[in-house]
């Protein structure tokens, strides 16, 4: 016997279960609980049954105290919830059972009869509801039966509902036909009683749908009246719907036919009135109204109706309704759409009726050249103009139309909204010129006009805004001086070249002089027009001196102001000719170009007043805020107001980092700040705060020395221990490296530091570690200080003759040698005792 | 100013400075502009630097070609006529279709 069998034994006599068993037990009923709860969460609960009853068997029904307590350890709950789930489970199959014996209870209810069909769907409904709960084969197969089984049915009834209502339309032969197929399903009584009832009257139909059928020929081949007859007669035997239709149709036609005949008379006979409302009284009776509608037109034609014939004419086919319409469209004075019509014709007449409508559109052709003539002869020229685009619309292109309406014409209205000198007109007019088409002569003339503009508006409430018109107009037109055609050719000047410096700086200085004039009026807006022509001016000053382009619209140059005025109206068309680094330019084009402009000419104090409030994200905005923000900091520096000056560099902190020059100034600013600073705090404080922004050797040395002078106050008033400070001191010279100050106060709490611990041991008496310490020193001043404390002993010795241990002497002085061998001062001593070797 | 020198004086872009001093006497006796603004344009001209912006302060206008005329004799001849064809008319074909329909319509039917 195993120890595992003994032990198992010996369990089962003391604790009334084998332990061995039940640890062997326990994995298969945790597997067996974890399937069957598988199985039950897929509804095969008849399985999961049978799995539980045979893993909870193994176990005791009645366990004992120590059997429910090693189960517990072994198991945990899963023994107790797996029981409690096994009979929830049964109740589960229990419940099945009897929905199952309800439905099978229903079934035997149903007669069969094929009219009937509640039973099967109630036993159905109970069917899927046991699917719910379980899952089981054989319920689906009853289910299907019973589906099939109700299906063909439904299909029965659907078959007799349809050869009733044939029936109910006496479509005798054709219920025959449905009853049958109903038959096929249930060969029921009711229905050999139908098909027997419908077959008496099935002799009857037939001579009905002889009648009816040559009733249809005689209709098709014109004999109205026979057919009617031959109808009527066949309906007063055997009513049927589709009969009757064809009778109602028939003679609606019959008087269609006699309304359309009495038109054509009425037509005949001049009566033109009264013919469109017989024509329009058979057009609503006939199916085919096509002859209706060409009379229609014809009679509308006849009294010269063009509108209403082409109405009436409007897509019929045939040759007839296409002359018509063409001859209505000559009439109009549409001649290419009449000959479009007529051209595909077979008429013999047609060809001279073309050659007609060829002579009068040429007569067409040379009234509207001659009402051109006329209306330029009268000076009329925005008439001209509209007749020649009239013409080219009816006639298409002709050289001498165009030619005289692009070369003389237009010209001549050109010249004469200048010759006007009414500025404000002439100013808008050709400002729509330049919006439309964008070139070197409309920024020209745009910008000539917007000039007369602004010196004519001097007394007028419009006055701002021409010249602010004016301030873009003629920098953008200055940008593209050197290619300008009017200064081209000059022919006064002969060979002499035109100074284009020159010209551009006289009407710098013309706008300067009428701006200025707005300074007594209205300082704002003086200020304001200033700021527009200083942003103005310092691009055009970029463009100049960095050889760049800046942003273009076809081939032209475009100031920042006018790029902001007109960025919608070319949004497609616009060329960024600006190098990526060139980020100043390309910030002058931005919202913040004013105030990047007033910096740039160190005007920062307006640039603060200027800068836009919005937050943005695109990068030339980003970077003409942060260069603002520099030159707002230092303006800040400036005026001594260094806590908010650091707080606006903060935002161009990375700016600042790239930039050499920048941080050259700021580095000349904060020594000019150090210097008007007295509170030691605020050095300290503002030396931090410079450190961070730059960490510049200047800020450096500046924050060492402060924070230097501020620990050493600290050891002064015993505030900090020599570790501490020494560890501070370390800290500090990471800043500044070779700081004097910081390096002189290590030096002296090092020495201090030294001292200190000699000084502890010498009082112990523990003379050969002093004289360790003090050799291991780097400190010159901590060697010579001890070696001279025992030459000072020695010496005291001396000097009272106490030399009765010569010894102790002569070790004292060796001390000291070992100390600092090479001090001149100690030699003789050292001699004397013949220290030296 | 508000008016072009060169306007005010009614001179070309080639004119000679003693064009423009003539052109001052005419401009006197026209009365079109003020006498202080004909003395103003011609100071204007004459001086090269100034001259220049004038030349640069006018309108950039296409040249005005001569209007040209069409021959337009063809208008005198007298102009044809179109008249509607009475074949796309067609009333009275209409009115024999008419009858002959009617006629039709009252056949009776043939005997089978």
């Amino acid at each position: 016997m195993s120890i595992l069998n003994s032990v198992n034994t010996f369990s089962k006599a003391l604790l009334g279960v084998g332990l061995v068993d039940a640890w062997k037990q326990a994995p298969h009923t945790k597997a067996a609980s974890q399937k069957a709860q598988r199985l039950a969460q897929k509804k095969h609960i008849l399985e999961a049954v049978t799995i539980a009853e045979k893993a909870i068997a193994a176990w005791s029904s009645k366990p004992g105290f120590w059997e429910r307590l090693i189960c517990l350890l072994l198991l945990g709950n899963i023994l107790e919830q797996f029981t409690k789930q096994l009979k929830q489970w049964r109740r589960q199959v229990a419940e099945v059972d009897k929905l199952s014996a309800n439905a099978k209870t229903l079934l035997l209810q149903d007669t069969g009869n094929p009219l009937e069909t509640q039973v099967l769907s109630g036993a159905i409904a109970v069917y899927r509801h046991c699917t719910k709960i379980i899952h089981d084969d054989h319920l689906s197969q009853a289910i299907n039966q019973c589906q099939q089984e109700l299906q063909r049915r439904q299909n029965f009834q659907r078959l007799v509902t349809q050869a009733e209502s044939q029936v109910e339309n006496k479509f005798f032969k054709t219920a025959i036909a449905t009853y049958h197929e109903a038959e096929q399903l249930y060969p029921t009584e009711s229905v050999k009683g139908a098909i027997a009832t419908c077959e008496t009257q099935v002799q009857q139909e037939e001579i009905y749908n002889s009648a009816l059928q040559t009733a249809q020929q005689a209709s098709r081949a014109g004999r109205l009246h026979s057919a009617i007859a031959l109808l009527a007669l066949a309906l007063t035997n055997f009513k049927r719907s589709d009969g009757q239709e064809l009778l109602q149709q028939l003679q609606l036609i019959v008087k269609g036919k006699e309304q359309f005949p009495q038109g054509l008379t009425a037509e005949k006979a001049g009566d033109l009135k009264e013919a469109t409302s017989l024509y329009k009284a058979a057009q609503s009776l006939l199916p085919d109204s096509t002859e209706c509608q060409i009379r229609l037109g014809l009679v509308a034609i006849k009294t010269r109706n063009w509108a209403t014939a082409l109405s009436h004419l409007e897509s019929i086919r045939g040759e007839q309704a296409a002359y018509l319409r063409g001859f209505t469209y000559v009439q109009r004075g549409n001649l290419q759409q009449a000959d479009r019509e007529w051209q595909s014709l077979s008429h013999p007449e047609i060809k001279s009726q073309r050659e007609i409508l060829k002579s009068l559109s040429q007569q067409q052709c040379l009234r509207l050249l001659q009402k051109i003539e006329q209306l330029v002869k009268d000076r009329n020229l925005a008439s001209a103009k509209a007749v020649s685009a009239e013409f080219r619309q009816q006639f298409g292109f002709d050289q001498l139309v165009e030619s005289n309406l692009n070369e003389h014409i237009q010209p001549c209205l050109e010249a004469a909204i200048w010759q006007s000198a009414n500025w404000g007109i002439v100013a808008d007019k050709v400002e729509k010129n330049w919006i439309s088409q964008p070139d070197i002569t409309t920024l020209h003339n745009w910008a000539v006009a917007t000039y007369y503009r602004a010196k004519s508006d001097v007394l007028e409430t419009r006055h701002f805004t021409s010249l602010h018109d004016l301030i873009i107009a003629l920098s953008t037109a200055l940008a593209n001086l050197t290619h300008d055609p009017a200064l081209k050719d000059v022919p006064w000047l002969g060979t002499q070249a035109v100074d284009l410096e020159s010209i551009s700086g006289k009407l710098k200085q013309r706008m300067e002089e009428a701006i200025d004039q707005f300074k007594d009026q209205d300082v704002n807006k003086y200020l304001q027009l200033r700021d527009h022509y200083r942003l103005e001016m310092v691009s055009l000053r970029l463009m100049s001196e960095q050889k760049t382009k800046g942003m273009k619209v076809k081939n032209v140059c475009v100031t920042p102001s006018c790029y902001n005025r007109y960025f919608n109206h070319w949004r497609d068309n616009w060329v960024d000719d600006i190098e990526k680094n060139q980020n100043i330019f390309r910030s002058l084009y931005t919202p913040w170009g004013l105030a990047v402009a007033a910096c740039l000419e160190g005007d920062t104090q307006r640039a603060i007043q200027l800068k836009p409030t919005v937050k943005t994200s695109a990068s030339a905005e980003l970077f003409a805020q942060k260069f603002v923000a520099y030159h707002e900091g230092c303006y800040q520096l400036m005026q001594h107001k260094w806590r908010e000056a650091m707080v606006t560099f903060k935002q161009a902190s990375l700016e600042i980092k790239a930039s050499m020059i920048w941080q050259k100034e700021i580095d000349r600013l904060c020594s000019t700040q150090r210097q008007v600073i007295s509170e030691f705090r605020e050095h300290l404080e503002f030396a931090q705060l410079w450190y961070d922004l730059l960490g510049s050797q200047p800020a450096r040395s500046y924050l060492a020395d402060y924070r230097a002078e501020q620990l050493r106050e600290k050891l002064i008033k015993q505030q900090v221990l020599l570790e501490k400070a020494l560890q501070e001191l370390r800290d500090i010279k990471q800043i500044d490296e070779l700081n004097p100050v910081v390096l002189d106060l290590i030096e002296r709490v090092e020495f201090t530091q030294e001292i200190e611990e000699i000084d502890r041991l010498l009082k112990r008496q523990n003379y050969e570690d002093v004289v360790r310490k003090a050799k291991k020193s780097r400190h010159d001043r901590v060697r010579f200080t001890v070696a001279n404390f025992f030459i000072d002993i020695l010496m005291s010795a001396v000097k009272k003759g106490d030399l009765s241990n010569y010894q102790e002497v002569q070790q004292v002085g060796r001390w000291a040698y070992e100390i600092c061998p090479d001090e001149p001062a100690f030699q003789e001593i050292y001699r004397s005792l013949r220290l030296q070797f | 100013m508000i008016y072009n020198p060169y306007d005010v004086l009614g001179v070309s872009q080639a004119a000679s400075k003693a064009e423009i001093v003539k052109a001052k006497a005419v401009a006197m006796k026209r009365k079109q502009y003020s006498l202080d603004i004909i003395a103003k344009a011609e100071k204007s001209l004459l001086k090269q630097e100034e001259r220049i912006i004038a030349d640069y302060l006018r309108p950039i206008l296409p040249i005005i070609k001569r209007f040209k005329h069409s021959d337009l004799s063809a208008l005198a001849e007298s102009a044809s006529t179109l008249i509607l064809l009475a074949e796309f008319d067609g009333l009275e074909q209409a009115i024999a279709n008419a009858k002959q329909e009617e006629r039709l319509e009252r056949e009776p039917l043939p005997i089978p």
